[in-house]
């Protein structure tokens, strides 16, 4: 205990200290930059970094697709006729028949079919003898070896941005983040209208519902996600799912 | 093989250049990643980023201390514990106290400058705590007992050869030279640190002051699994990392992955807003933010705040002909190299013998100046360094005399004059037949030991000048602009225009 409050004293002298130099280096008459620009003036809005010209919700889909593609991801988008759970179970057996060593799915670690929203998907995974795991508390042992066994997992989006093909996942009650991170396959499930043209475009309308502190700190940890997980340590060659997915399929769909 | 980091700096920079294996792999690999980065910034409108980017860091380090309380009531308001750090070792204390009292005995840690700087690793080690690297680069340097080369690309420096080699004798691989197979043997390996660790430490990319979150830039997925599975996550952050609102971390991350490997987005960009909610499957139970002074006041206060913008995305590297011939080691015991290495590292270090060399480690051509996307004037703050350290008397009397007589010439037109004159005519008794000097006499020597130089024409460029075709365009008056930028004094124009 006596340590402790030492390490307290400690931290809040330093604190006092480096504020203290901070205030009195800035407020001298001589600048404290060399080369100064703007003077600390800045303007009202930044400028989106990528522009996107069509913004029907087909055009944002399709474009999402193409750049995820091109970041070693791949896509599919839902026609009519076909349902959600199908396109799913579809690519499950597409991963099982592409698996280094084949062996048969039997879990997949998911968020909370509420989170997820899917018609039919429980019944549809049911039939074919596939469980899915909702963890609950990965700081227990028996959850965190079940977690980290399954090598497929699944999860909705918070917003998609079809500019960089990138996700943002967020981390709350039924909404895992290892869903997204220990298994080897990723499986996005991306409605329709969460796709928005760029990331500023979406954190523009967050700032506008006054929405940013919530989608922020509520949630403990968001997470932007573009592709596969990557190095290029090794001689700068592109490898994939180094600790992360080594594959990730995103499913876009029409909201029902 | 590697450089002995810890030489004199001339023996450093001879021995890199000796090594042509370095060399090539360098300059290969920095030319591929300037590739990269050229399609990635030119695939945006580049300037407004920078200019952007530009006004977001100036105006963060302007007004750092009231950024930083802001900083700090959101940390404590998301239930993070805030501690300030002078410097490397109160820092290291503080992180052996939470390891200790949390009986710590694995620490999984994804790649951070700032621990570099205050060698964290050794600090934890000390108390018997395991530390495990878990980005790829910096895993590899691990294994192998190195520093790293590069801020982005650690084992630039190492060929698949070597990393083969390694990885069969510390992790048992069997031999190949496909990365992939290399990449699956490591990813083995370290799930198993990343899932039996007790406390995960990473560094922050940027601090946004309006929601106390800790953003942390990945591609392999390391920053996330490091702030998500062990129970307690300690984020090590230079108090120069705060931007002002999400906005602003949402352009510098673009600017930093479009420039550092040529992205348009990293693969992973994690926000972390303090520990998980009790409803929460996962996240850490506790987070601390240790915010790292670390001499960065002393960089203000010695007037190189410019220098505290940077985001490290270590474009001025890759662009840098001194890098690419010499790599990251020849910089020497520093976790900065290349060019803003050669500005922070002189004025982060106390031990002045560490750093003094470096701003002369660069030929001024300016390349690192145009790629940078905050726009930090790099060529002008290794001249007034230079300036600095010669005034503080840190360089050779001989080095002194030379620049103060230098200066004196190219004062006056005339002194010019007559000394390019004297020029010409010493090297018409010394140079006879050779177009080339290989070994001049000494003190010139030094100049002649690493390199060939040309025989300069036996005729000064004005010279050449008046006898040139007419149709040339002719110096009359130099511009306005000219003096407005400093570059002729009042004299100068005077004289010329007589």
């Amino acid at each position: 205990m006596k340590t402790k409050t030492t390490m307290q004293l400690s931290s809040k002298a330093a604190r006092k200290k480096i504020l203290e130099t901070l205030e009195r280096t800035l407020k001298k008459t001589e600048d404290p930059f060399k080369a100064p620009e703007t003077m600390g003036i800045r303007r009202a809005h930044l400028t989106p970094l990528t522009k996107v010209s069509g913004i029907s919700p087909e055009q944002l889909a399709t474009l999402f697709g193409k750049q995820l593609d091109s970041v070693s991801g791949s896509h599919h988008i839902v026609q009519q006729g076909e349902t959600l759970a199908e396109a799913i179970l579809e690519h499950i057996a597409r991963l099982q028949k592409n698996a280094r060593s084949p062996s048969r799915v039997q879990k997949i670690l998911s968020w909370n079919l509420k989170m997820l929203n899917v018609t039919g998907l429980l019944e549809t995974l049911t039939e074919n003898h596939i469980k899915l795991v909702v963890p609950q508390d990965l700081h227990d042992d028996m959850c965190r070896i079940e977690a980290s066994s399954i090598s497929i997992g699944i999860t909705g989006v918070e917003a998609a941005m079809a500019s960089t093909a990138t996700v943002s996942l967020s981390n709350g009650p039924g909404m895992s983040r290892v869903a997204s991170l220990l298994p080897l396959h990723h499986i996005l499930l991306i409605p329709q209208d969460r796709l928005y043209p760029n990331v500023e475009a979406w954190f523009e309308e967050l700032r506008n519902q006054n929405r940013i502190e919530e989608v922020l700190c509520d949630n403990s940890q968001l997470s932007l996600v573009t592709g596969p997980s990557k190095s290029a340590d090794i001689e700068l060659t592109l490898t994939l799912g180094v600790h992360g997915p080594r594959t990730v399929h995103a499913i876009i769909y029409k909201n029902p | 093989m590697s450089i002995d980091i810890d030489a004199p700096y001339k023996s450093r920079i001879r021995e890199a250049l000796s090594d042509s294996g370095v060399r090539k792999a360098v300059d290969r690999a920095m030319g591929q990643l300037a590739q990269r980065r050229e399609r990635a910034v030119n695939a945006i409108d580049n300037e407004t980023m920078r200019d952007e980017a530009r006004e977001i860091r100036e105006h963060a380090v302007r007004n750092l201390p009231a950024l930083l309380v802001e900083l700090e009531t959101n940390l404590i308001r998301n239930g993070c514990e805030v501690h300030w750090a002078r410097t490397g070792d109160e820092a290291n204390d503080i992180l052996k106290e939470i390891a200790r009292t949390r009986k710590v005995k694995t620490a999984i840690k994804s790649k951070s400058m700032v621990t570099e700087e205050i060698h964290l690793n050794t600090s934890l080690e000390e108390i018997g705590v395991k530390v495990v690297e878990t980005d790829l680069g910096e895993y590899i340097i691990q294994l192998a007992d190195e520093p790293p080369s590069h801020i982005v690309a650690p084992v630039i420096h190492k060929r698949v050869e070597d990393i083969s080699e390694l990885f069969q004798n510390e992790l048992g691989m069997e031999p190949t030279l496909d990365p992939s197979i290399m990449c699956d043997a490591a990813r083995k390996e370290l799930r198993k640190h990343f899932l039996a660790a007790d406390m995960g430490i990473s560094g922050c990319n940027f601090a946004i002051a309006e929601t106390g979150t800790i953003c942390i830039i990945t591609n392999e997925g390391n920053g996330r699994m490091v702030s998500s599975l062990p129970p307690v996550h300690v984020v090590v952050a230079g108090i120069e990392k705060i931007v002002p609102k999400v906005e602003d971390a949402i352009l510098l991350w673009q600017a930093a992955t479009r420039n550092a490997t040529g992205q348009d987005a990293s693969v992973y960009f994690s926000m972390t807003s303090g520990p998980k909610k009790s409803n929460h499957a996962d996240g850490p139970k506790e987070v601390h933010v240790i915010l790292v002074d670390n001499a960065r006041t002393n960089v203000m206060e010695k007037g190189y705040a410019d220098a505290l913008m940077c985001i490290r995305c270590g474009a001025c590297m890759d662009v840098c002909p001194v890098y690419r011939e010499i790599g990251g080691h020849a910089y020497g015991r520093t976790a900065y190299p290349g060019p803003i290495g050669s500005i922070l590292t002189p004025l982060m270090n106390e031990n002045i013998d560490i750093g003094k060399d470096l701003p002369f480690a660069s030929s001024l051509c300016g390349a690192c100046k145009d790629a940078c996307p905050v726009k930090i004037d790099l060529p002008r703050l290794l001249l007034e360094l230079r300036n600095d350290l010669s005034e503080e008397k840190i360089t050779s009397p001989f080095q002194r005399f030379l620049v103060k007589s230098f200066a004196w010439i190219l004062k006056r037109p005339k002194r010019y004059l007559i000394a390019t004159k004297i020029a010409g005519l010493t090297q018409k008794f010394s140079v006879r037949s050779t177009q080339t000097f290989s070994n001049l006499p000494s003190p010139f020597n030094h100049w002649t030991k690493s390199r060939v130089l040309q025989k300069p024409s036996s005729k000064t460029f004005k010279e050449i000048w008046k006898n040139s075709s007419a149709d040339l365009p002719v110096w009359k008056t130099p511009s306005p602009e000219w003096k407005d930028r400093g570059f002729i004094n009042d004299d100068e124009t005077q004289e010329s225009n007589r």
